[in-house]
């Protein structure tokens, strides 16, 4: 089992380091010089321009430039803000946690909604209840996710003043308020996680249902929630890891919109206020660590698949 | 908002193998969504597979239907200026924010613009950028997955690297920056888009390459001495066509949802040209005073999202039906 974990961390070495060159060699597409574009363009005052052209080091070849990027970027050293002037670890590691909790919040509902959509289809196929969880999740699928969120915020928050509409409240300040607050980006994001984790439970469980061992519980006199609950969902349990793995970038990458549509101050939000305001190092920072931390969880998702089935560990 | 798919046929055998058994018409939409890739479609020399096509496709009436709507999308975004719409920038300060009416059937915008027109003429600017974006991805991801799959060792690793790199940034992020750095516009939207998906298509002409290329028939044509160029195109383009149209499909949905992204959160489409994110973005300011308004733009995306989806899952059937049963 040591082993397989060394092994896949070392796989993630390369990995990491063609996504470096990726997220790096964005500065090559700016369109005309980079250090008047980056500086605001056409209005860029001479100092500016010089400003910018240090502060990236410009002046300097490609490789050069990269290799000391890549140098302090293992140290988690993403240097500081062209905006701001804060070192951008310092503000990834201030927005990060309102970002965890809007995604892992997305998460819990994906899971606590899909999983009972997935068992109620999946234990029965074609009858009445699973033709129902399939029309609302395929509808859930095509809805865009930000559609969703206005939709929502029109309806509880517009017409009826059920829930606020934007901002964020810490969890220490008044924990009442930050569930308030929390209730929307996590119904909006969390909605197509519970799709696709109630599909993919439905076709893994309506498989299984049909296997020799189940069939065989089931002849012994084994109650079905026996059956179901012990035997049919721990055989189903992989693929429903699989996606939570898949979704991860998902939901990393909707919270962009969900946080600049609720105005919250999170990673997301960083990401996009950094590509409007031309802040290279920021946004390839925030661009890095998002990477880093969907290749963490990656990882995760691979050794827990290990410990369910003995079979991957030697592939 | 990933709904990125990750066609590889060669992913773990947990994800296939969930679904493989089950064909019905229900669990095929989920695949489409997680994009795994499990039957094997093995046309032989002429592809008798497509003498039934058209009869196959023509049994499932939803996606008959989604297609028909498609194809009426399309006719009048190409049609738009022809087909009597309203002009779709012509503002009526005097009638803003009005509900639909004879003479305005999707109502007035803030400016007094006819909601309609803006919608077709919105589907031309949004269809345009979901159809380059999936035409430029598949210029590119055909030949480097043909090459990827054929010359294998350390190149098709490198390359396998690549495209793990790619889809390690979420979609939507990686678009948003590209579309960004670029300057935002319908063009570099489309350039963007086509950035992301390039992996996934390159993935799944790989795959079949691979999968091919043992056959026997592969092996035969190989052993009385065929060239390579002409494997490639009798054989391996016929397996790898069937997969890669589905997929184009279903694709095209999703740059649809994601150029309505960028252009909702100003990092797309930029306005005043009318496109559905765009119209989004628009109607949200105006939230308090016709909030009525993000109806029509948003139904218009989900409708054709899930109407590119249906026919995927159509052409799927239609297309891979002989080797089920």
């Amino acid at each position: 089992m040591l082993t397989f974990i060394i092994r896949r961390i070392l796989a993630l070495i390369p990995l990491l380091f063609i996504v470096s060159v990726i997220v790096y060699g964005l500065i090559l597409i700016v369109p005309g010089d980079p250090a008047i574009t980056l500086a605001g363009g056409e209005e860029a005052t001479n100092e500016r321009i010089e400003e910018v052209q240090q502060e990236l080091g410009l002046d300097r070849p490609f490789l050069v430039r990269y290799g000391e990027w890549v140098g302090n970027a293992v140290q988690l050293d993403f240097g500081n803000s062209l905006y701001s002037d804060i070192p951008i670890t310092e503000e990834i590691a201030e927005r990060f946690p309102k970002t965890l909790q809007i995604a892992g919040g997305a998460l819990a509902f994906g899971l606590l909604v899909g999983i009972p959509l997935g068992i109620i289809s999946g234990i029965r196929p074609r009858s009445v209840s699973d033709r129902t969880v399939v029309i609302i999740t395929s509808a859930a699928i095509a809805i865009p996710t930000f559609w969703l969120a206005l939709i929502l915020i029109l309806q509880l928050a517009v017409y009826r003043s059920i829930l606020p509409s934007r901002g964020f409240v810490p969890f220490s300040e008044s924990p009442s308020q930050w569930l308030e607050h929390m209730i929307l980006p996590w119904i909006t994001l969390g909605t197509l996680t519970a799709a696709t984790i109630a599909r993919q439970l439905r076709g893994a469980l309506s498989d299984t249902m049909g296997s020799d061992h189940i069939r065989t519980s089931r002849s012994v006199g084994l109650p079905p929630v026996k059956v179901v609950g012990k035997h049919a969902l721990k055989n189903s349990s992989a693929p429903v890891l699989t996606v939570v793995g898949l979704q991860v970038a998902y939901l990393l990458g909707g919270t962009v919109v969900v946080e600049s549509i609720f105005g919250i101050a999170g990673l997301g939000s960083y990401v996009l206020s950094a590509i409007s305001r031309k802040d290279f190092p920021a946004m390839q920072g925030a661009i890095m660590f998002i990477a880093l931390l969907t290749v963490v969880v990656n990882l995760l998702v691979d050794i827990s698949y290990a410990l369910l089935n003995p079979k991957v560990r030697v592939e | 908002m990933d709904r990125h798919p990750h066609p590889d046929p060669n992913a773990d055998p947990f994800v296939t193998s969930g679904n493989a058994g089950a064909l019905d018409a229900t669990t095929e939409i989920e695949r489409s969504v997680e994009g795994a890739w499990a039957p094997v479609m093995h046309h032989t020399d002429e592809m008798p597979g497509h003498v039934g096509f058209w009869k196959r496709f023509r049994r499932n009436k939803v996606a008959v239907a989604a297609a028909i709507y498609l194809i009426l999308l399309i006719l009048a975004a190409i049609f738009a200026s022809r087909i009597g719409l309203q002009d779709p920038d012509a503002q009526n300060i005097s009638e803003i924010n009005q509900r639909p009416s004879a003479a305005h059937w999707l109502g007035q915008d803030d400016l007094g613009r006819d909601v309609f027109a803006r919608i077709i003429y919105g589907a031309r600017v949004s269809l345009q950028a979901a159809f380059t974006a999936v035409a430029l991805a598949l210029v590119i991801a055909v030949p480097v997955g043909l090459f990827s799959g054929f010359v294998g060792g350390w190149i098709d690793l490198v390359l396998m690297r690549i495209s793990d790199a790619i889809q390690v940034i979420p979609a939507l992020v990686l678009a948003l920056v590209i579309s960004g750095v670029l300057g935002p516009s319908t063009t570099n939207v489309a350039i963007a888009l086509a950035f992301v998906f390039t992996p996934g298509f390159v993935r799944l002409v790989r795959g079949q390459v691979l999968s091919v290329r043992e056959e026997t028939y592969v092996e035969a044509s190989r052993s009385i001495g065929a060239k390579r160029g002409f494997i490639i195109r009798k054989r391996v383009l016929h397996n790898v066509a069937s997969p890669l149209i589905v997929q184009a499909a279903v694709t095209a949905g999703f740059a649809l949802l994601a150029e309505a992204s960028l252009s909702f959160l100003g990092l797309g489409v930029q306005p005043p040209q009318a496109s559905w994110g765009t119209m989004l973005s628009r109607a949200f300011a105006q939230v308090f005073q016709a909030g009525w308004l993000l109806w029509i733009p948003g139904s218009a995306i989900a409708l054709t999202v899930l109407a590119f989806n249906l026919v995927g899952d159509g052409l799927r059937d239609a297309l891979g039906a002989e080797g089920r049963n």
